[in-house]
């Protein structure tokens, strides 16, 4: 009996050990999905953990004349994935709530700004801590 | 004595100890090799529940632009190729410690951009086999392998594939640190390709005093306050990263005395193509005396890295 629960002890450390890992490479190749290749990458891939009543801040600055790309995804089962990008004055320009939460929208900005993305999840009042990622590119 | 108790024990009574032994083994190295850091984040944010400030902070993350973006300015404004301004292919040579490896992975990153703007490929080449180099120091030569050597081969002469190619690299790269506890290195190579992006952008605006040029420069002021957010976590991590970050720090001063300014406007939202114009303006106003001063700041900065 005690062989046993150390097995499945072992196991469960195991499984975790290498599961946050494969839920990180698994999101990342679902919001790969979502950038075809005329989007050149920004060269760095933004995850991070999410728990309930918390938000993720992206902040970031979008070049004038340019079309980007943002892809948004996570792991969390339960709720979907709102991602809003507002100006530095906190006016709201885009929110994917407003659009079926939609997991990717273009960005073309005809002067520069620097922008906060908020990712967030709602919509399931159970649920489960996971992982969300962001993908920007540019359009060359 | 304990040890020769332990082995005296019965195989059956052993085990459970042996087991036990493994299990904190595991549990131990498990959390040390794969601990990645949204994980280590999630573990802060628990223990920083009640510290809104720090929340903040925690939960925020510093994308800093692509410096192949930023210098994407130089190609539509048929700017002249300007000799002598970037690294010496062969000094990666001289790079030691994974601090500078690092760095200057990220300023041949920028070179090799800067070298496909004008087709240079020759030149492109030397720079491919210092990146090999540093990458294989680094021990992320899987993400500049044979398959991605062979990519570059292949496109060599196609300017928008190869900056595909090396985004792509460069973001496996940051990928695979970010998930094996080697955050630091990725930050580094951001940093390093940054910094010679603002060189380059330097040398370019005091030679031709081209206005977009200045005004990008400019522009830099916001991924810079990033830079230093992303690096800020390293600081006490040895005198290195605090006197990089020190120097950054000092550059932002300077940024200080850019003047920005912002409206927004409404955007306009085209739904069927999934895009949307953002029609707000924004206006930078820098000075002579600034470029200057940035343009010192940064080649003192970036001399430190690449000597």
């Amino acid at each position: 009996m005690y062989l046993r629960t150390l097995f499945i002890l072992c196991f469960i450390v195991l499984g975790n050990t290498f599961t946050s890992k494969g839920q990180i490479e698994r999101i990342k190749r679902s919001c790969e999905l979502n950038f075809p290749s005329e989007f050149i990458s920004d060269g760095q891939d933004y995850f991070a953990a999410l728990k309930p009543d918390q938000k993720i801040e992206f902040r970031t600055t979008f070049f004038s004349d340019n079309t980007y790309r943002i892809s948004a995804c996570s792991t969390v089962k339960k709720g979907k994935i709102v991602f809003s990008v507002y100006d530095t004055d906190k006016n709201l320009l885009f929110t994917n709530e407003s659009f079926d939460y939609t997991p990717y929208w273009n960005f073309t900005f005809k002067s520069t700004v620097t922008c906060t993305i908020q990712v967030d999840v709602v919509g399931n009042s159970s649920f489960t801590p996971g992982y969300v990622m962001l993908l920007i590119g540019y359009k060359q | 004595m304990r040890k020769m108790r332990i082995l005296k024990l019965p195989i059956t009574k052993g085990l459970p100890i042996f087991l036990v032994l493994i299990l904190s083994f595991v549990l131990f190295s498990g959390c040390k090799s794969s601990r990645n850091d949204t994980e280590k984040q999630s573990s802060d944010i628990e223990n920083l529940d009640t510290l809104s400030t720090i929340i903040k902070f925690e939960n925020a993350i510093f994308p800093i632009p692509s410096p192949w973006q930023v210098m994407n300015l130089i190609k539509t404004n048929n700017i002249d190729f300007i000799e002598n301004t970037l690294n010496t292919p062969d000094a990666y040579s001289r790079y030691n410690t994974s601090f500078k490896q690092a760095l200057n992975l990220g300023v041949y990153g920028t070179d090799m951009g800067y070298l496909n703007l004008y087709e240079k490929t020759q030149e492109s080449i030397k720079f491919l086999n210092s990146i090999k180099k540093l990458s294989e120091q680094l021990g992320i030569d899987q993400q500049f392998d044979n398959k991605f050597f062979n990519r570059i081969e292949n496109n060599i002469n196609t300017q928008d594939s190869l900056i595909r190619i090396f985004a792509s690299a460069y973001s496996d790269a940051d990928f695979y640190l970010k998930t094996n506890e080697r955050d630091d290195i990725g930050a580094l190579i951001i940093t390093g390709g940054w910094i010679e992006s603002l060189y380059i952008l330097c040398k370019i605006a005091i030679q031709t005093n081209n206005r977009e040029i200045i005004n990008r420069i400019g522009e830099q002021k916001h991924p810079l306050d990033n830079l230093i957010d992303l690096l800020t976590p390293y600081y006490y991590r040895s005198e290195l990263y605090s006197s990089l970050i020190d120097e950054l720090i000092d550059i932002a001063y300077e940024f200080d005395g850019v003047i920005y300014s912002y409206s927004y406007k409404d955007p306009i939202v085209d739904q069927a193509n999934k895009l949307i114009t953002i029609n707000s303006t924004s206006r930078v106003v820098m000075s002579e005396y600034h470029i200057q001063i940035i343009d010192k700041k940064i080649e003192t900065l970036r001399k430190q890295i690449v000597e």
